[in-house]
Formats: structure tokens, C-alpha cells, sequence
């Protein structure tokens, strides 16, 4: 009972569900510092990040953990801002970074970068990004011929993401040896993150939310369906253009260093939604912050749970968010049957 | 004011209205009626500018609608559509996003905006409804919170389609009065309603369309003496007493059909 009293001031409080999100941010990003093969106590993180400490623990947390946790961050803060604003423009909870297409076409295009440019590794992220514009847009442009309604795009992108898919598996097939860590990146992870890749990513995400959080009343107006946004003077179909690229910039951004972790852009706006309502200038922030805080847990756990072997965190991911998703689903229900 | 030259606009190649010619001055309630598929909601929608005409044009002041920046006409129009996306937002953020044609560089809503939403709420009785999500209200009050909206834009020419339809009577009459007070500041309100005694008891105008095109345009009364509404409708139209003004009764125009099995 105590659980749902806080649930629901959660609810009615707004500003206390972002605190919330922030202090659990602060809270995963230390765990992810400290914890790992060789522990660093709090005492000692500190020490090492005001340089004040060199040897292994400074390198350790320069180049491995420092760089991972801020990726798991960057990523789930991109990919769920990035899903919150791809479900209010569709207006639309089961929309999703998936199911327009934005994921497989990151994922297509990554695949034909490593089979294509075996030793072009540092293309990576720029080809996930451009892949991801360029599905959007693709799907975009075609919806568009058909009256660009919600509905068309999202059947489109659905259309598009087989489509992407199967490329995907038949470069794969065709090009066995270039794509050995290709199923790593579809699953989803983030061994082996480095600051090259990660730093560029960031930038990315941080410019695409804060272009979203300018255009939080675009985003609203739009999410209350064409003839609404039209009548205000909008220009509905160019603004959602403009805001679908600014998901796909995050997305991509995401993607291009995490591999497909799609289901975060699934769940965490949807989670947000049920405390802070569909406003996106409450959204966006909670979505970022639950999302980059569910990231660094599942990416904790994922080094953790089965030290020395690690679980992709896209595995941990689904297999922890999505019970929890149901149970949230479920629970909603109760709460309407006493409303 | 919103003027219609010879307008014809449609979907897809296809005329859903043609050659309409009418005007809606300010501080008039004119009511669009006509039978199922003869093009009210494409003639409002064609008016409000949300669809392109054919051919003909929709004057705004004198000066053609496309020649407004889509912001400045929204300053002018408003317009509600019959269906709409359930908002998630609270009330008073949907009312408040009224004001958004008026937005200007930093992209925030400022204290007067936040004022004028506010008496917009309070105009149509719904200020108790201000923080409450706009999904979770019922019919009626979902649609005073979407007509603060429309006042809150403070536009010349307010369009309603069918604001009436999934209303009670009760929040039926008070979204009539509510349109009354508008026409009373100025405005010129039209609307598209079905029910056609709120229609002819409402209207200032009466504007009926039946297959696209303008068949009558005049007072209420006149509709019903001159047998056009009838006509158009296809029943017969009787005039009851009440103390409350003119009341209709219809039925249909052979009344034995009732007995066909």
C-alpha cells in the first residue's frame, strides 16, 4: 500500500518524478564506476578523477568505465527522449524507434559498412546515424504519397523495417567473416565502448534533445492531431518532418555505438507517460533520465550477474523491462476499474 | 470576416462541393445543415483554410486566405474539428496551447498568454478542469476545455464541426449559449450541426447544402416556410408551441411507411 501512496504523488508531482529520475542517474553512474572486476571504493573514485591518483585505478576508470557508463547515459537518454518524441508524434504508445524504421535502418547500414570496409571500423557511427536519417526520411517520402497520415507511417515503417531487416540478414549472409561483431550490435551492448566512439554520439544526442526541448510546444500541438496543429497555424507535416529527424539524429546517435536497443524507446516513455502525462516538456527531460538510469542499471547488472562472463545488456534489457512493462500495463488496469 | 467565392474544393480530384458563393460576418451564428455526404465538413474545412479549394477562392478580410502566413490566418480562424486525437495534456496546458499562432521568438507562452487562457477556461465553465488530464474528462467536458482552446486563439471566425454530436442535453444547450456569448463579443461563429432544432433554434443564418451544393441560405424561419428544409431532408417539417420559442417536429414524408415490414 505504501507503494502505491508513492505512486501516485509520483503522479501528482511532477517535478519530484524528475528529481527522482536525476537522483537515480547519480546513483547507477557511481555503482558503474565503482563496481566491476576490480572494485574502486567511493573514497578512490574520487581521488582518481581529480587526478590525483594515478596506476591502474585511473586507467581503469578513464578507459573503461568512465567511458561505458557516460555511453549507457548518452544511449538510453537518446533512445528514450528519441522514442517519447517518435509516440507523440504518431500519437501512438506502441510507436516506437522499431517500428519506423529508424533501428534497422542503423542496423543495415552498419552492416554494410563493416562488409563493405572491413577496416573502416571508425565509419561505424556515421554510417548508423545516416542509416537511421535515411530510413525516416525513406518512410517519410512514401507515407507522404499517401496522405502522410499517422496511420500510413506507421504501417510503412513497419513495412520498411522487414524490409531493412531481411537486407541486413542477407548481407550478413553473404559477408560471414566482416560481420563477426555484428551479432553483438544487434543484440545490443556496450563492451568495449570507447570514448572515440561514445564522445561524437553525445554531441548528437545532447543537440537533438535540446532542439526537441525548444520545440516542446511543436511537439504537443502536433500530438493533437493534424487538423488541430494545421488550424494554429502549424505547418503539421514540415514540423513532423523536422521533429522525426531530430529522433532519428538521437537514435541514430544511439545506435551507432550500442548496437539495437530498441525496447528502451519502447518502454521508458511509456513508464514516463504514466506519471507526467503526455507533455513533452515533462516528458522529454523524465524520458532521458529514466531512460539513461535503466541503461546504466541493466549495463551494471549485465557486468555483474555473471562475472566473468557478461550478458549483453539488450538480453537483460527485454528480459527485465519487459515483465516489468506488463506488470505496469496490468496494474494501470486495476487502477482504472477504481478510479 | 471569411468570404467564399464560387468555391469548390474536394478530395482526391473530386468535388465535394461546388460553386459556393456565402459570407460569415462578425457577430453572427451561422449554421451549416444538409443530409449525410452533402460536403458541410469539406465546406467548413475548405473555409478554415485546412483544405485546399479546386477552384474559387476564400477571401479573409477582403485579401485571399493563401496569401496569409499559415500563422497570421490561425490568428484570425479557428477551427474544431469533430474528431480528434485524445490529448494527454491537462487542460489547461491544451488551452493554453490556443495561444500558440502567437508564439514569437523565445518559444514560450508568456504571462498574458497564461491569463487569457485562463478566462477562456472560465468562459466555458470549465476552470475546476484545469489541471485534470484532457483524456480523462468525459463528452462534455472534453469539449468546453476544446472550445477554451478555440477562444483562447482569439480568432475573428470560429469553426465548429459538429461540437454538439456525443453531448447530453444539457451540455448540448451550454455549448450553444457558450457560442451565443461568442457571437455577442463579435465573433462570427459557424458550426455544422445535426440536430436541426438546436440548428433553427440557434442560427441567425442557416446555410443548406445538399449534394455539394448551396440550395438555401437565410433565416431559420424562412427555411422551414419555404419547404426547403423539407425538401432537403426529405420529411415533413411541423412547427410546435413552447415557451421556449419556436420548436420543429419531424417526421418522415409518407407516413404509412412506418407500417412496411
Amino acid at each position: 500500500m505504501k507503494c502505491l501512496r508513492i505512486f501516485s504523488t509520483l503522479r501528482s508531482k511532477p517535478q519530484a518524478f524528475l528529481v527522482l529520475g536525476a537522483l537515480f542517474c547519480l546513483a547507477a553512474g557511481l555503482a558503474g564506476l565503482c563496481v566491476g572486476p576490480s572494485s574502486i571504493p567511493l573514497s578512490e573514485l574520487w581521488r582518481a578523477l581529480t587526478g590525483q591518483s594515478g596506476g591502474t585505478a585511473f586507467a581503469i576508470l578513464v578507459h573503461v568505465r568512465l567511458p561505458r557508463v557516460l555511453g549507457a547515459l548518452a544511449a538510453g537518454a537518446g533512445l528514450a527522449s528519441g522514442g517519447a518524441i517518435i509516440q507523440s508524434v504518431f500519437a501512438n504508445p506502441l510507436a516506437g524507434p522499431n517500428i519506423i524504421g529508424v533501428n534497422s535502418g542503423a542496423g543495415l547500414a552498419v552492416a554494410l559498412c563493416c562488409a563493405l570496409f572491413p577496416a573502416g571500423f571508425w565509419a561505424v557511427p556515421a554510417a548508423a546515424f545516416a542509416g537511421a536519417l535515411l530510413s525516416v526520411l525513406g518512410v517519410f517520402l512514401i507515407a507522404k504519397k499517401c496522405g502522410a497520415s499517422r496511420m500510413t507511417m506507421v504501417l510503412t515503417g513497419v513495412a520498411a523495417s522487414s524490409i531493412l531487416g531481411a537486407c541486413t540478414d542477407a548481407v550478413m549472409a553473404l559477408f560471414p567473416d566482416a560481420l563477426a561483431g555484428m551479432a553483438g550490435f544487434r543484440v545490443g551492448g556496450l563492451a568495449g565502448v570507447s570514448f572515440r566512439q561514445v564522445l561524437p554520439a553525445c554531441l548528437y544526442i545532447l543537440a537533438g534533445f535540446i532542439l526537441a526541448m525548444l520545440f516542446s510546444n511543436e511537439l504537443d500541438v502536433l500530438s493533437l492531431g493534424d487538423d488541430v496543429a494545421q488550424s494554429l497555424g502549424m505547418r503539421a507535416s514540415f514540423v513532423r518532418l523536422a521533429v522525426l529527424m531530430t529522433a532519428a539524429l538521437m537514435v541514430g546517435a544511439s545506435v551507432s555505438f550500442a548496437g539495437l536497443l530498441g525496447f528502451v524507446g519502447l518502454l521508458v516513455p511509456h513508464i514516463c507517460r504514466l506519471f507526467v502525462g503526455g507533455e513533452s516538456r515533462l516528458l522529454l527531460p523524465a524520458s532521458a533520465l529514466f531512460g539513461g538510469a535503466l541503461l546504466l542499471f541493466c549495463d551494471l547488472l549485465s557486468r555483474v550477474l555473471f562475472a566473468p562472463y557478461e550478458l549483453p545488456v539488450g538480453i537483460l534489457l527485454s528480459l527485465l523491462g519487459g515483465p516489468f512493462f506488463l506488470w505496469l500495463l496490468l496494474r494501470r488496469k486495476g487502477g482504472h476499474l477504481h478510479d | 470576416m471569411i468570404e467564399l467565392k464560387n468555391l469548390c474544393a474536394g478530395y482526391g480530384g473530386e468535388f465535394k462541393i461546388r460553386d459556393i458563393t456565402a459570407a460569415f460576418p462578425s457577430g453572427e451564428l451561422t449554421v451549416l445543415i444538409g443530409p449525410n455526404g452533402s460536403g458541410k465538413t469539406t465546406l467548413l474545412r475548405a473555409a478554415a483554410g485546412l483544405l485546399r479549394p479546386s477552384s474559387g477562392a476564400v477571401l479573409l478580410d477582403g485579401l485571399p486566405l493563401k496569401s496569409f502566413p499559415a500563422r497570421r490566418a490561425a490568428q484570425k480562424i479557428a477551427f474544431l474539428p469533430q474528431s480528434r486525437v485524445p490529448a494527454q495534456l491537462p487542460a489547461e496546458r491544451l488551452v493554453l496551447h490556443g495561444r500558440f499562432p502567437y508564439l514569437s521568438c523565445p518559444r514560450r507562452y508568456r504571462p498574458e498568454d497564461r491569463e487569457i487562457a485562463r478566462r477562456a477556461l472560465e468562459q466555458t465553465g470549465a476552470l475546476e478542469l484545469a489541471t485534470k488530464s484532457v483524456a480523462s474528462l468525459s463528452g462534455g467536458e472534453r469539449q468546453k476545455v476544446y472550445l477554451a482552446m478555440a477562444i483562447a486563439q482569439d480568432a475573428d471566425t470560429v469553426f465548429l464541426d459538429e461540437p454538439t454530436t456525443y453531448l447530453d442535453i444539457h451540455h448540448q444547450l451550454e455549448l450553444m449559449a457558450c457560442a451565443g456569448r461568442m457571437k455577442e463579443q463579435g465573433k462570427a461563429v459557424v458550426m455544422v450541426l445535426h440536430d436541426l432544432n438546436l440548428a433553427l433554434r440557434w442560427a441567425d443564418r442557416v446555410l443548406l447544402l445538399q449534394n455539394g451544393l448551396l440550395c438555401a441560405c437565410g433565416a431559420p424561419e424562412e427555411m422551414v416556410r419555404s419547404g426547403a428544409l423539407s425538401r432537403a431532408f426529405g420529411v415533413r417539417v411541423e412547427e410546435l408551441s413552447s415557451s421556449f420559442g419556436p420548436w420543429y417536429g419531424f417526421d418522415t414524408l409518407c407516413p404509412d411507411s412506418h407500417d412496411v415490414p
